[in-house]
């Protein structure tokens, strides 16, 4: 067994019998089972929110699949993202405040492999659980309209997956140096800044910052830039888990 | 042969603080090796830079013949920090598969290893995880995790401080078991601990290695005996008579009356002590030789003074 493979298996073990995994992987379910419910009920939810009201008339159009996908894909934009911060905030940092991390690393395995290895095994851990969550929107949709296209939400659905890796690796590096609570929040206020940088077009078209708009977009069949985001959110993702490496390698523990 | 541990001027500074002042220290292959201080010595400082979890600010250590914190000295130490941290939702099982697999073990190997090791630390058939263990189960489950590779170092950072005597006997059988098979380099302030298992010894004090030698040649060296006397009266007076005698390297009055003596020769003590008692008109109580503990000698050496930064 590579001392790689041993510190991967050790991680999705820890996603089996912690907080992590079984939270990750229920609000997606959550918000998979909810979507299409959601979508299903708002009209008749703003009707009773209007009824008895004299001269308030609100008609809202019959819902699509498209709506329970946007529902999904707002779902994962708010909740979504903030459990990915949070759950990633003490990949390093509690792992040093725990003394678990001293005990691993002085082994013959690298810094450089324990942080990587965290990072792959989190992002992958997202990924199970998002797409599990996706497919039971999908299915959700398919009983409750009738119809519904798989790709515009698996487009969707990818596109934020980026955007959570990018979270994942900005927080990561964070944990190299912060405690866990604050590396959550740091992470959490620098996305709210890159979504005030989706207003600013170029940001959109060039930067990591398009992963943040392009889900809507792709589920709105709108042209969307991906080229240029996706190599600079690859180099974000590389050069934050590089970041990651180079000050843990620096911790004394 | 390559010695275990080799360290050559090792400095240490924390901002103004120095934990390390310089430290020169040779630790045989094969010896049980207590390295002893007070709180606040350097002794954790000294491991974690020996493991590669803190680094020098000058000098070198050696490990094994490989520098400090090198993969090369990992692959043949074991490690035990003060305080380990465990997965709490593994088993002890888990826990020990995990290390070995960090080493590069696997398969029967492994399985085989594992087995070995639970049956010494006691934990044979505990399923539980290690999140509901004893202090002394835990310090157990470490130990044996420090010698998953078999290792040709053992490195234990104060091992028994934390435990109750029943576990910290278990623990110091555990090390006194592997005298022979390995090298074991041991930090602990219990002086009792050092004397049961260690056949050599380094004294800490702020930073600096005050001495560094077998226990049997550091006893000799700071007094081969120890003599209690007890007279019927002036016991003060009496003391400062012998303190100032060739053979006497130190004598005290105990709150009880009792005067203890460190002495250099046996024969002239008797007979200098017996001869000063008669002559003083006193009556001679007790006269109870004995050996100098290394309690004494670390007395001596490191005194009430305060410490550097652990």
């Amino acid at each position: 067994m590579s001392r790689i493979a041993c510190l991967f298996g050790k991680e999705v073990l820890e996603a089996r019998r912690t907080w992590r995994g079984p939270t990750l992987l229920g609000v997606m379910v959550f918000c998979g089972v909810l979507s299409p419910l959601a979508a299903l009920a708002a009209p008749a939810l703003v009707a009773s929110l209007t009824a008895g009201q004299p001269g308030v008339v609100i008609e809202l159009p019959d819902p699509t699949y498209a709506d329970s996908y946007a529902q999904w894909i707002k779902n994962l934009s708010q909740l979504g993202i903030m459990l990915v911060i949070f759950s990633s905030a003490g990949l390093i940092a509690l792992e040093r405040a725990s003394g678990t991390a001293a005990l691993v690393v002085t082994k013959p395995v690298s810094r450089a492999a324990f942080v990587v290895s965290r990072f792959a095994a989190h992002a992958s851990l997202v990924t199970v659980a998002t797409v599990t969550g996706a497919l039971i929107a999908y299915g959700g949709t398919v009983a409750g309209f009738g119809q519904a296209p798989l790709a515009p939400l698996a487009a969707a659905t990818g596109a934020w997956l980026i955007g959570a890796y990018i979270a994942i690796a900005v927080t990561e590096a964070l944990s190299a140096v912060l405690p866990a609570l604050a590396s959550g929040v740091v992470s959490l206020a620098l996305w709210g800044v890159a979504g005030v940088g989706v207003l600013w077009r170029p940001a959109v078209q060039y930067t990591p910052v398009g992963w943040l708009s392009a889900p809507g977009s792709l589920l709105a069949g709108e042209a969307t830039h991906v080229g240029w985001p996706f190599v600079t959110a690859a180099l974000l993702v590389v050069g934050a888990v590089a970041l990651a490496c180079a000050l843990f390698a620096r911790n004394e523990l | 042969m390559t010695d275990a541990i080799v360290l050559r001027s090792l400095k240490k500074r924390y901002g103004t603080s120095t934990a390390l002042a310089g430290i020169d220290l040779t630790v045989p292959r094969g010896s049980v090796y207590g390295f002893l201080g007070p709180n606040g010595a350097g002794k954790t400082t000294t491991l974690r830079i020996l493991n590669g979890l803190a680094g020098p600010t000058s000098g070198t250590a050696h490990v094994v013949g490989h520098p400090a914190g090198s993969t090369a000295a990992r692959t043949q130490v074991g490690f035990l920090p003060d305080v380990p941290g465990y997965y709490e939702w593994m088993t002890a099982r888990e826990f020990l598969s995990f290390a070995g697999g960090l080493f590069g073990l696997s398969g029967p190997a492994l399985s085989e290893r594992v087995r070995v090791l639970l049956d010494l630390a006691g934990l044979t058939g505990v399923t539980t995880r290690i999140g509901g263990y004893s202090r002394g189960m835990k310090q157990r489950l470490g130990i044996a995790q420090a010698l998953v590779n078999a290792p040709a170092l053992l490195m234990l950072d104060e091992p028994t401080s934390a435990l109750d005597p029943i576990g910290r006997r278990d623990v110091l059988d555990m090390i006194a078991s592997l005298a022979g098979r390995t090298t074991v380099f041991f930090s602990t302030h219990i002086l009792a601990d050092v004397e049961r298992v260690c056949d050599t010894v380094a004294i800490l004090d702020e930073g600096r290695v005050v001495v560094e030698a077998p226990i049997d040649e550091l006893t000799a060296r700071y007094g081969a005996h120890r003599v209690v006397v007890e007279v019927d009266r002036d016991a003060e007076s009496l003391a400062a008579a012998l303190a100032v005698l060739p053979w006497a390297a130190a004598a005290s009055v105990g709150g009880d009356g009792r005067i203890e003596i460190t002495v250099s020769d046996m024969m002239d003590a008797g007979r200098d002590i017996a001869r000063l008692v008669a002559e003083s008109g006193r009556s001679l109580v007790r006269f109870e030789p004995g050996e100098v503990s290394l309690e004494d000698v670390f007395v001596e050496l490191v005194g009430g003074g305060g410490g550097a930064r652990e």
